[in-house]
């Protein structure tokens, strides 16, 4: 776990959570990075997702695993407050990042989304060079300034997406003639290109092939050292198992279990967990 | 026996549909071909030089040059029919994917339900109905604009043909431009939302850039109904066949000329090839858009890919 913040993720003028974020520091890590308390979602009439509480550290892995439609994704969407862009789509509970609920209508979600990053299911690169696809979210918040500090942020984040030595030598070329694993990583780094402190991952796999997989799953251990806390939903148990150090099991829009992923696999106690862990369903 | 019937009918219905094909097929050879026949008779038989037809500023049919020649040069309807052609896309093109953004990203329920049948409404009004409108309106008003800006003219001209034509394809680079955007995948949309985008910064650089061929497309598709309109265009133009030297001042385009000569004239007669020479130019320039549109087409399409 890394304990020094990384000085870049400073900028951009975010008073409060700097803030804080000191008083965090202060308290030798007491306060989790982001936690939610009693967290529900409903769309329209339906309650897709019942009371969740979960926290999450720096520097940690967590997995969220649960058959289809279980309320995993929905769970990771209220994370950034992706789900307000969902018409008729109601959070409630409350979110502390940071140590401040940010589940609130003053919350300000273009900021906020600077720091928690997000990776979806399928890769959306945009129609744009390697390069434009990276710089896109630091150039529209001014972030990078002059051509050097383009480059050395390009490279920096293509390191540290694990593609630079695939793409360096044709970063002017459409993102859209990548393949689908480097696109997905392509996507990674332009996420770390912000330097966030959390990345939500949705499924980030599922529309990949095993190899890419592999590089993907690694790349995701990596930003973990740095200090990031990498939150990944996913349907595949051994993914679960390879890359996370926590793992939290929904069923049913319910938040049924959670502990240490090695606990979670090997000593499930509730009777859901151990149908799904033996495929009984899902 | 219970076959025959069967397979009787499998291939009447072959020869029906088949027969359907080959007529329209037919059509469309035999029309370009007698376009083109009479078009190029002007430059084979009648002898004038091609170069002073898409060149010469001086339209005359009925007075000889040095030459002995008619003097038919095409180039102010030419001018007229790419100048109302700009001007009208330039004035309808920032209203189209305005109001094209405004029904996919920000109202999709209004757009469905009101905005989209009003659009559909407006492309089934005849053209005349709108040249009568630009004669009655936008032709005074011009004239009105410009008495209070102290000058005279008669409000006829390429200005009043654009406005009127801008209005005549609004609605089809509108629902184009609808259908482009409402095709970019939501997932762009989300991408670009999760790295702390508004909403603006993702329409102008995720998904209009996205729908960047598709509404190149409505584009191309609403100039060529511009350059091909001819009713309307001619009811407010002026139809003087001068280069055009200012907006202001009445000209004429390749339609307005050919729908006032056609009828006037014999068959056969040189006049008469000049103005198929007219028509020929103006199938060419429709086959050139329909063509960019294809290219288009297959660019987006392998960039998709």
């Amino acid at each position: 776990m890394m304990t020094q913040e990384k000085p870049l993720a400073e900028k951009g003028n975010r008073a409060p959570a700097v803030a804080s974020r000191a008083e965090a520091s202060a308290r030798e890590g007491a306060e989790p990075l982001l936690r939610t308390c009693d967290v529900t979602v409903t769309y329209d009439t339906f309650e897709a997702l019942h009371k969740t509480s979960l926290t999450f550290e720096k520097g940690q892995v967590t997995a969220l695993i649960g058959p289809s439609g279980c309320g995993k994704s929905t769970f990771l969407r209220c994370l950034n407050l992706m789900n307000r862009e969902i018409p008729k789509c109601k959070v409630g509970g409350s979110i502390d990042y940071h140590g401040r609920d940010i589940n609130t209508r003053s919350e300000n979600l273009f900021e906020l989304r600077k720091s928690i990053g997000m990776v979806f299911q399928q890769p959306t690169p945009f129609r744009k060079s390697i390069r434009d696809n990276i710089l896109f979210a630091p150039k529209r918040h001014g972030l990078v300034k002059g051509k050097d500090e383009c480059d050395a942020l390009v490279e920096e984040a293509l390191r540290a997406g694990a593609l630079w030595d695939e793409v360096k030598d044709k970063l002017d070329q459409s993102a859209h003639a990548l393949s689908g694993g480097q696109q997905q990583r392509l996507c990674i780094a332009r996420t770390l290109a912000m330097h966030p402190d959390v990345v939500l991952f949705d499924e980030p796999c599922s529309a990949l092939d095993p190899i890419s997989t592999f590089s993907v799953e690694e790349t995701i251990r990596e930003i973990a050292q740095t200090g990031i806390c990498a939150i990944i939903v996913t349907h595949n148990m051994e993914q679960a198992t390879r890359v996370s150090d926590r793992t939290a099991f929904f069923y049913v829009g319910d938040m049924v279990e959670t502990g240490p992923t090695k606990q979670i696999f090997s000593a499930p106690k509730d009777q859901r967990l151990q149908d799904y862990l033996t495929g009984r369903f899902g | 026996m219970a076959q025959l019937p069967k397979h009787r009918v499998e291939l009447i219905g072959k020869g029906v549909t088949g027969a359907c094909i080959a007529l329209v097929a037919l059509l469309v050879v035999t029309l370009v071909a007698m376009v083109a026949q009479r078009g190029i008779a002007t430059f084979a038989v009648d002898g004038i030089d091609l170069g002073a037809f898409l060149t010469g500023t001086t339209w005359n049919p009925h007075q000889d040059d040095v030459n002995g020649m008619p003097t038919v040069g095409a180039l102010p309807m030419i001018s007229g029919s790419f100048a109302v052609t700009l001007l009208s896309t330039l004035f309808a093109l920032p209203i189209a994917i305005g109001s094209a953004i405004f029904v996919v990203e920000i109202a999709p329920r209004f757009g469905r339900r009101v905005f989209q049948p009003l659009i559909e409404l407006l492309v089934g009004i005849p053209s005349v109905v709108y040249g009568l409108i630009g004669l009655t309106v936008v032709v005074a008003w011009t004239r009105d604009m410009a008495a209070a800006a102290g000058q005279t003219i008669t409000g006829f001209g390429i200005f009043s043909s654009a406005i009127v034509l801008a209005v005549m394809i609004l609605p089809t680079i509108t629902s184009l431009s609808i259908d482009a955007l409402a095709a970019v995948p939501n997932q762009y949309r989300e991408g670009s939302y999760a790295l702390g985008c508004t909403r603006w910064q993702t329409v102008w650089n995720v998904v209009l850039r996205s729908a960047a061929p598709s509404l190149m497309t409505a584009v191309i598709l609403g100039m060529t109904r511009a350059f091909g309109e001819a009713l309307a265009v001619q009811m407010v133009v002026g139809n003087a066949i001068q280069m055009p030297t200012s907006l202001f001042t009445p000209a004429s385009t390749l339609t307005s000329v050919l729908t006032m000569g056609m009828g006037n004239e014999a068959m056969g007669t040189v006049y008469n090839d000049v103005l198929w020479s007219l028509a020929l130019l103006l199938l060419l320039m429709s086959l050139v858009f329909i063509l960019i549109i294809h290219l288009i087409g297959h660019k987006g399409g392998t960039k998709r890919g």
